[in-house]
């Protein structure tokens, strides 16, 4: 009792005053409390499905952009590809480059011996071979089908040409280096964009297309099929 | 006549009847508000979730046709790959330039002159022809220094052969 009296001194306030107080403040600061507790729960979950949704939308778009790319591309990329193999094979490429000196010299009616080729040496990511062979005929033959193996597939680089010319007969000893290279071994993620091919793409990809691919071509293996039993 | 019968020290003061008043109407208006404001952000989430909901399944069905296009992605993607590696190894194709180069030059060689030897590297060509006599010599040697396919022209042999003519190797630096 002396310290509701204590109280009342201090404050002035009657227990009617304090009751009514009470009652009013009480579901104020309730209210204050809900509100912060609610808006913080909502705007933290508004924020999180904002995020997630312009993360969606963003990886749909570019989903959207590949798919029309794709499309577009779908009739012109896929003939491409062969050409271009045949331009960076991923193997065998010293084998194509033996098949088209070969067919180059005998478009010539020149003679082609002692083809050598050396195991692939790694440089970098591409893979180099070096050809050697030793050919036989005309000078200017000679030169021109030297020439000519510039513009067919597989890419090469000349090394060295000798040419020696005794009485009217030439005998070249050419050198080349072909190369190859490992095909990509994974496809980039799904939502991973792709870019347009840009006009340099375009010069390139025209550059090895006009490159003559090798003369020859896979076998397919041939199906199965049921023999006839001789003895019927 | 009304007559308060309560006693008056059961009633709060006349200022604290008003401020309580006060809080009485905030709390009103501050619920209301809450209400609302709860309603809006209830619904705010709701349509972001099938904002998000509807992006995922478009994704879905895009992803789907992109699986049917993965022949198409992976001839992009090598092609992208060949580029690359084409970019690196088309220029070592000019190496053959040296031959069509020298095709050039072998049409300058007088007609009693004879191609002996060529060799074409990299960085050098080495031609050796046997003149038969000194004039055939001088205008090769005249009509090579007209030509502007070579940056520098060595003579790196020569020999004299009463009998054959002059035996002459030149290093053509491209």
């Amino acid at each position: 009792m002396a310290a509701i009296v204590k109280v009342n001194t201090k404050t002035g306030l009657s227990k009617a005053d304090l009751k009514a107080l009470g009652t009013s403040l009480l579901p104020f600061l309730l209210l204050v409390i809900l509100s912060v507790f609610v808006f913080r729960v909502f705007l933290g979950r508004v924020n999180t499905q904002r995020t997630s949704l312009s993360t969606s939308r963003r990886d749909e778009n570019i989903l959207r952009e590949k798919q029309e790319l794709l499309s577009e591309l779908n009739s012109e990329v896929v003939p491409l590809v062969e050409p271009i193999a045949f331009a960076i094979p991923h193997k065998n490429a010293s084998l194509m480059m033996i098949a088209q000196i070969k067919q180059q010299a005998s478009i010539r009616g020149l003679f082609v011996t002692n083809i050598q080729t050396g195991p692939a040496i790694a440089e970098g990511n591409i893979l180099r071979y070096e050809v050697q062979f030793d050919v036989d005929g005309d000078q200017t033959q000679i030169l021109d089908f030297v020439s000519t193996l510039s513009s067919v597939a597989p890419i090469s680089k000349l090394e060295s040409l000798t040419l020696t010319i005794v009485g009217g007969a030439s005998r070249g000893e050419v050198t080349i280096s072909v190369f190859a290279a490992p095909l990509p071994e994974s496809l980039p993620a799904i939502a991973e964009p792709i870019t347009e091919f840009n006009e340099s793409d375009l010069e390139t990809i025209t550059r090895l297309t006009s490159l003559v691919p090798p003369p020859f071509f896979e076998i397919t293996a041939q199906e199965p099929v049921v023999r006839e039993n001789p003895f019927d | 006549m009304a007559i308060n019968l309560l006693p008056t020290d059961l009633a709060p003061q006349r200022s604290i009847a008003k401020f309580v008043g006060f809080i009485r109407r905030l709390n009103l208006i501050g619920f209301s508000l809450f209400v609302v404001v709860t309603i809006s952000l209830l619904g705010y989430t709701l349509l972001l979730s099938s904002q998000i909901s509807s992006s995922n399944s478009q994704k879905e069905i895009l992803s789907a046709s992109l699986s049917a296009l993965q022949q198409t992605e992976q001839a992009v993607v090598l092609l992208k790959d060949r580029i690359v590696k084409a970019n690196t190894l088309l220029p070592l194709v000019d190496t053959y330039q040296q031959a069509e180069v020298f095709q050039e030059l072998a049409l300058l060689a007088p007609p009693d002159s004879f191609i002996r030897e060529v060799r074409l590297s990299t960085e050098v060509t080495e031609l050796t022809l046997l003149f038969t006599n000194s004039s055939s010599l001088v205008n090769f040697v005249t009509a090579l220094s007209q030509n502007e396919n070579y940056v520098r022209i060595e003579i790196s042999a020569f020999s004299f052969n009463p009998t054959l003519g002059y035996l002459v190797t030149f290093s053509l630096f491209i």
